[in-house]
């Protein structure tokens, strides 16, 4: 599950797809934390590399593509859209400091237990500062030893909001 | 190498032509030399990396340097370039040195044809005041001005600069004889500022242009820009190509045109024709040309003329089937017109917009970067001037223009769906471009309406236009094609495998609305 900022806005996206013999199909689309409706829509390849069909409402719609550094620029519709991709757990969008809060701000989720264990990169913890969604995800993998904060709760700056045991 | 047949009764004959241009401009000029069997030659510099215009041309040659005094604004390094390669014409396009009349004259001294009017049309059409003298000589309606007489009495100037202001009338403008691009200009809406308005254009002009003659003229509200294409021969003839509508500009640059003009009536367009070409007459204009007005309600008034091929002329060209390089290089060689002005006749209606490497959400700043993606569109009445292709990368080096799209159709509401159209299906991926921006201009129900004037997208757009997309689409996209690896350049299982164009069951369940 890989996170996509949308580089006009700057709000991040969470999209999960399905391969669904060839085509693919999003069940989850998330915009800054909060569930957006799918629809029913399908991607499918085409010969070129550039090139997608999305299928809705029974009509094809060309949609152009190419990378660029991180960014996926997208044609559709006559409109094009830079879309850069954040892998979890990247400073780009945790922001600096891993298991600490990068600045003030607010915690919206805490998306792991007490005594799970982690993988590296998973995200944690997703709080908000300053307009933009920031996520503290898992620096080692490991077991949640500690969670010092829960939804809702203001952080300040440099505070230990989860701490971790490094699996041996 | 033998005589061209169109050129067999031309008294100057000339085979290879350097174009001292590059970009769209250069590319658009050799495709005529193509056509007409003349050799083209490219130059390029430092700063130029593997250039369509090079590409195109029969051969080229390197400027050494990677600023552009020593090289597109070197007239030696020029005329250099056409001996080292036996060109005998050289075809300036437009910008850079193509209205230096002391270019034109070096060009023509060094015995190489000159595509282009003589150096003493330039100089006289150059100068503002001198122009203004001869377009009310030759009986050109001219905005309502004056002239100031210097007498090196500074008490005694601003005694009559007073005096010609009232006669002229407020609100009115200052401007610098020698002037262009706003430099040395003054808007002045009454007395009490007339004498540091004119003090700082003076100081101004002086220091810009090292002339600090300063006239006035009135300043009109609200006009339109209108002006007219001329062609005229080395044997005293001349016609008119109609007018073109020039209204929509942002930073003082145009950035859609259209033929014929929303605004004008077939008396007015004959009597601005006829006033055109009295002033490109009055200076034996040869070539092609441009004279600009102003227009307002009730009359129409000289502005400038462009003593060159202007960005737009491809408007032109679709209304009046007139290829007008071609028509310069016929001119060159000293061929009389074969057109008459009765030929000349609008067919439908033409739109360019001009296609700009900018961010127009941002104050309209140039963008750089790699055109990775690069697909025009194609169809009907669609013509794209283009100086980059696929690949090419977008620098800061020289004008952010990388095309102009120019659509035709049988009228102007078939030509505005046309541009839409055209301008949806225009893919540019990888550097930000105007193109969504140009399409929210001609859907505007004012654009659509005809309502264009100089201050349109101000009017429109007061704080700025701002770019929108259907976000979930676009997120999607890239998610899929991250999950598919599409950035691997393969696709899938089939990568590596030719593609039968032919084979129907590739189309079959492709349907594109």
């Amino acid at each position: 599950m890989k996170q996509f900022v949308n580089e006009r806005d700057g709000e991040v996206w969470i999209v999960a797809v399905v391969d669904d013999d060839g085509s693919l199909r999003p069940f989850t689309l998330r915009c800054a934390g909060d569930d957006v409706p799918v629809g029913d829509l399908q991607i499918t390849q085409t010969q070129s590399a550039d090139e997608l069909l999305l299928e809705r409402g029974g009509v094809s719609e060309r949609i152009l593509l190419t990378k660029v550094g991180d960014v996926w620029w997208v044609h559709h519709a006559g409109r094009v859209s830079r879309v850069r991709v954040v892998e979890r757990g990247s400073s780009s969008l945790s922001g600096v400091g891993g298991l600490t809060a990068p600045m003030p701000g607010k915690v919206l989720t805490v998306m792991a237990n007490v005594g799970e264990s982690v993988d590296e990169g998973q995200p944690l913890v997703v709080m908000e500062a300053m307009k933009m969604e920031h996520r503290i995800c898992a620096d080692v993998a490991g077991t949640v030893t500690a969670i010092h904060f829960s939804d809702g709760d203001q952080v300040d700056q440099g505070a230990t909001l989860v701490e971790i045991e490094q699996a041996e | 190498m033998a005589t061209l047949d169109w050129m067999t009764e031309a008294p100057f004959k000339f085979s290879k032509v350097l174009i001292a241009n590059r970009g769209e401009i250069a590319c658009r000029i050799i495709r005529a030399c193509r056509e007409m069997s003349l050799a083209s030659v490219a130059i390029y510099s430092d700063a130029d990396n593997d250039p369509l215009h090079v590409e195109m041309a029969d051969e080229s040659i390197h400027l050494p340097g990677d600023d552009l005094a020593s090289t597109y604004l070197s007239g030696s390094a020029i005329i250099n370039a056409c001996r080292a390669v036996g060109a005998d014409a050289i075809h300036p396009g437009y910008g850079f040195l193509s209205e230096r009349a002391d270019f034109a004259e070096l060009v023509e001294a060094s015995g190489i044809i000159w595509i282009g009017p003589s150096a003493k049309a330039i100089d006289s059409m150059g100068d503002k005041v001198r122009a203004r003298r001869l377009m009310a000589e030759a009986g050109v309606p001219l905005v309502p001005g004056a002239e100031l007489v210097d007498s090196g009495d500074l008490s005694e100037l601003m005694a009559q600069l007073h005096a010609r202001a009232a006669e002229v009338g407020f609100p009115l403008l200052l401007k610098a004889s020698a002037g262009g691009g706003g430099k040395g200009m003054r808007a002045v809406d009454g007395a009490g500022e007339l004498d540091s308005a004119y003090l700082s254009a003076q100081r101004e002009a002086q220091s810009s242009f090292g002339d600090g003659t300063v006239y006035l003229e009135r300043r009109l509200i609200s006009p339109r820009h209108i002006e007219i294409q001329v062609l005229c021969d080395t044997h005293g003839n001349g016609v008119h190509l109609l007018e073109r509508e020039c209204s929509i500009q942002r930073r003082h640059q145009k950035v859609v045109e259209e033929a014929p003009s929303p605004h004008i009536s077939e008396s007015l367009r004959n009597e601005m024709g006829a006033a055109a070409l009295a002033a490109a007459q009055s200076v034996h204009y040869v070539g092609a040309g441009t004279v600009e007005f102003l227009v307002v309600e009730g009359g129409f008034f000289f502005l400038e003329m462009n003593t060159r091929l202007q960005v737009e002329h491809p408007v032109t060209e679709m209304v009046t089937g007139v290829d007008l390089v071609q028509e310069q290089f016929r001119i060159g060689c000293g061929l009389p017109l074969t057109l008459n002005q009765e030929d000349i006749t609008p067919r439908g209606h033409a739109i360019e917009v001009r296609i700009y490497a900018e961010d127009a959400a941002n104050n309209f700043l140039p963008a750089t970067g790699p055109l990775s993606l690069w697909r025009p569109p194609v169809g009907p009445g669609i013509r794209l001037d283009s100086g980059v292709r696929e690949g090419d990368e977008v620098s800061i080096d020289f004008d952010p223009m990388l095309a102009k799209l120019v659509v035709h159709g049988s009228d102007r509401a078939r030509a505005i769906e046309r541009m839409r159209g055209a301008l949806t299906d225009f893919v540019i991926l990888g550097t930000t471009t105007n193109i969504e921006f140009l399409h929210d201009v001609v859907s505007h129900p004012s654009f659509v309406e005809g309502d264009t004037t100089t201050d349109f997208i101000e009017q429109h757009w007061p704080s700025g236009w701002s770019a929108q997309a259907e976000d979930s689409v676009a997120v999607i996209a890239a998610a899929s094609g991250e999950k598919w690896g599409l950035y691997l350049e393969e696709v899938g299982e089939s990568s590596g495998d030719l593609v039968d164009p032919y084979n129907p069951f590739m189309t079959l369940s492709r349907n594109f609305p």
